[in-house]
């Protein structure tokens, strides 16, 4: 081949290397700005649509279609309980100008919680609907709830519930520190065939915090064993994929556990996490012009949420601890893309409706728990830009 | 995952001397003149690698994955071709091609932002001189034939390492 038509190969090699790249891997990261205030007011915001669409009851507009307009027929308790403690982190550590009139929502949302709240052995209680199975992660939020509540009100009237709910949670635990999700009235005991993705990282969570809280109960042990689990096996054991399974609520519980002494094994599943969520931000801020396209799907509050908010609790975690400092910068950095994202694609503006606004829609349907972890995530982004400094 | 390491191998193996050689045949004045121009360029983005990298707009993560892939196509190439003949002529082209080939080029830059910019420099210019040294010596079809592919397995392993690690990095 002679020099000019190997030039021309090359040329045309590089165009298409560049082209096909620049669409799709090398697609550029966009990350629009966004202020400790911004992102105060994404939370209020979503705060402010979950009180709004409350009913006197106390539940939530769990799910609606902003075409139709029609609101879905399903609830979901575990969710009631995690929006319920959003509302919570919102009047704790957003300083919302309505603080009152939020506190006073979940305060409703919390009575409908109490007023189903049941024994389960002895000396442990959780809650449900009646005749329904008990579930392990609304025990757990609601004892995150009831914890933020103390936190804001100093009320402890509700100490004695939370020991009963923590000792509901470790007799959900098996010997391997693995949890099981439902509370089988019919035979009551603990459903040996029920895991969830979810709860034993909302348990976890719940421990450690109680822990922390009401130190003296054993909530400490029962939580390392579950951290312990959830760090080496659980994947595994429950076959979750992608491995790490990216789970927020055990970036909580990580977050909460680090000045308990975690060891080399915890960091390193701190780390792998930290890698889980860092790619879907990047993947994410990708997404713009035709990247919309080769990065596909449009995340919802609900998903996104979750990513930051693990990403936050592990930035966190990277600060304190001298083995993960690598990470508290990148970690930062995606932290504040994305929630920056996530605080663009909200849904704000006079024309919004009481339904919309402050809601993050995806395919025209929004559901509580969009609000619910995208508050949280402002939350904690709204603290790393604050810490950080301008 | 020794990340640096893998930076600098990726460089070695993407620029697969003997293969680069091949393309060059015998080295003379033009040819070396454009062997150094593809170094020089090859140097100046492993010094550039994290400014190259921040003009694109992306994280270190990304690039890396995206180079990961490149450099595991360049040897992927190497491994199930044939060795590559001298390019006719006597111009600086036959010199230039090989080091400029997405391969190299994504490999020194990624080198740069992960290795260093000053290791990635060395290794591309220890790329160079082997290029010109196997140049030198010439080819013996079956030993080179072996080189190129075993070189071309280090690059598919080297950037399948890179990708995977840049896909589970923050």
């Amino acid at each position: 081949m002679n020099e000019r038509r190997t030039a021309i190969n090359l040329g045309l090699t590089w165009l298409l290397v560049a082209t096909g790249l620049r669409v799709t891997l090398l697609a550029p990261e966009v990350c629009p700005p966004l202020s400790a205030d911004g992102a105060l007011a994404a939370a209020g915001a979503a705060a402010e649509w979950i009180a709004v669409n409350q009913s006197p009851d106390g539940t939530f507009l769990y799910e609606i279609d902003r075409v139709t307009g029609a609101p879905s027929g399903g609830y979901n308790l575990v969710r009631h309980a995690g929006t319920t403690m959003s509302l919570y982190q919102v009047v704790r550590h957003g300083d919302p100008a309505d603080a009152d009139r939020l506190l006073a929502a979940a305060d409703l949302a919390l009575g409908s919680m109490l007023d189903r709240v049941v024994p389960t052995a002895d000396g442990a209680s959780a809650w449900g609907d009646d005749g329904a199975d008990l579930k392990l992660g609304a025990a757990a939020l609601l004892a995150v709830s009831l914890l933020d509540r103390r936190a804001i009100t100093a009320d402890i009237t509700h100490d004695g519930l939370l020991v009963k709910l923590g000792r509901f949670m470790a007799g959900q635990q098996l010997a391997d520190g693995s949890m099981l999700d439902a509370w089988d009235r019919a035979t009551a005991a603990p459903d040996p065939a029920v895991r969830s993705r979810y709860a034993t990282g909302e348990a976890l969570w719940a421990l450690a915090l109680l822990h922390e809280t009401l130190p003296g109960e054993g909530f400490d042990r029962v939580a390392w064993r579950t951290l312990d689990y959830l760090s080496t096996r659980r994947d595994e054991v429950e076959g979750l994929s992608p491995r790490p399974w990216p789970d927020q609520w055990a970036a909580y519980s990580l977050e909460a556990m680090g000045d308990w002494g975690l060891e080399d094994h915890h960091i390193a599943y701190a780390r792998a996490l930290s890698g889980q969520f860092g790619v879907g931000i990047r993947w994410d801020s990708q997404r713009s012009g035709i990247g919309t396209v080769t990065h596909p799907p449009e995340p919802r509050g609900a998903g996104f949420g979750t990513v930051l908010e693990g990403s936050s609790m592990l930035q966190r975690l990277a600060t304190d601890d001298l083995r993960l400092a690598d990470l508290a910068d990148p970690l930062a950095d995606r932290v504040v893309c994305g929630a920056a994202r996530l605080a663009a694609a909200q849904t704000t503006g006079d024309g919004a409706g009481p339904t919309e606004a402050g809601a993050w829609f995806r395919d025209g349907i929004t559901r509580m728990d969009d609000q619910q972890h995208a508050a949280s995530a402002m939350l904690w982004t709204a603290a790393l830009i604050a810490r950080s400094g301008p | 995952m020794n990340q640096p390491l893998v930076a600098v191998l990726a460089v070695l193996a993407a620029w697969n001397p003997p293969a680069a050689a091949g393309i060059m045949g015998m080295p003379s004045r033009p040819r070396l003149v454009g062997l150094g121009i593809a170094a020089g360029v090859g140097i100046l983005l492993a010094v550039l690698g994290e400014w190259v990298i921040d003009l694109l707009g992306v994280s270190a993560p990304t690039f890396r994955t995206a180079s990961g892939v490149v450099v595991a196509a360049t040897g992927s190439a190497h491994l199930v071709r044939r060795p590559p003949r001298p390019v006719e002529g006597d111009g600086i082209t036959g010199g230039v091609i090989a080091g400029l080939g997405p391969g190299p080029v994504f490999a020194a830059t990624a080198a740069g932002a992960d290795a260093g910019w000053w290791i990635a420099a060395l290794c591309v210019g220890a790329a160079a001189a082997t290029w010109w040294w196997a140049a030198r010596i010439g080819r013996s079809n079956a030993v080179t034939a072996w080189l190129i592919r075993s070189i071309g397995a280090v690059a598919v392993l080297a950037g399948v390492v890179m990708t995977i690690d840049g896909a589970s990095t923050v």
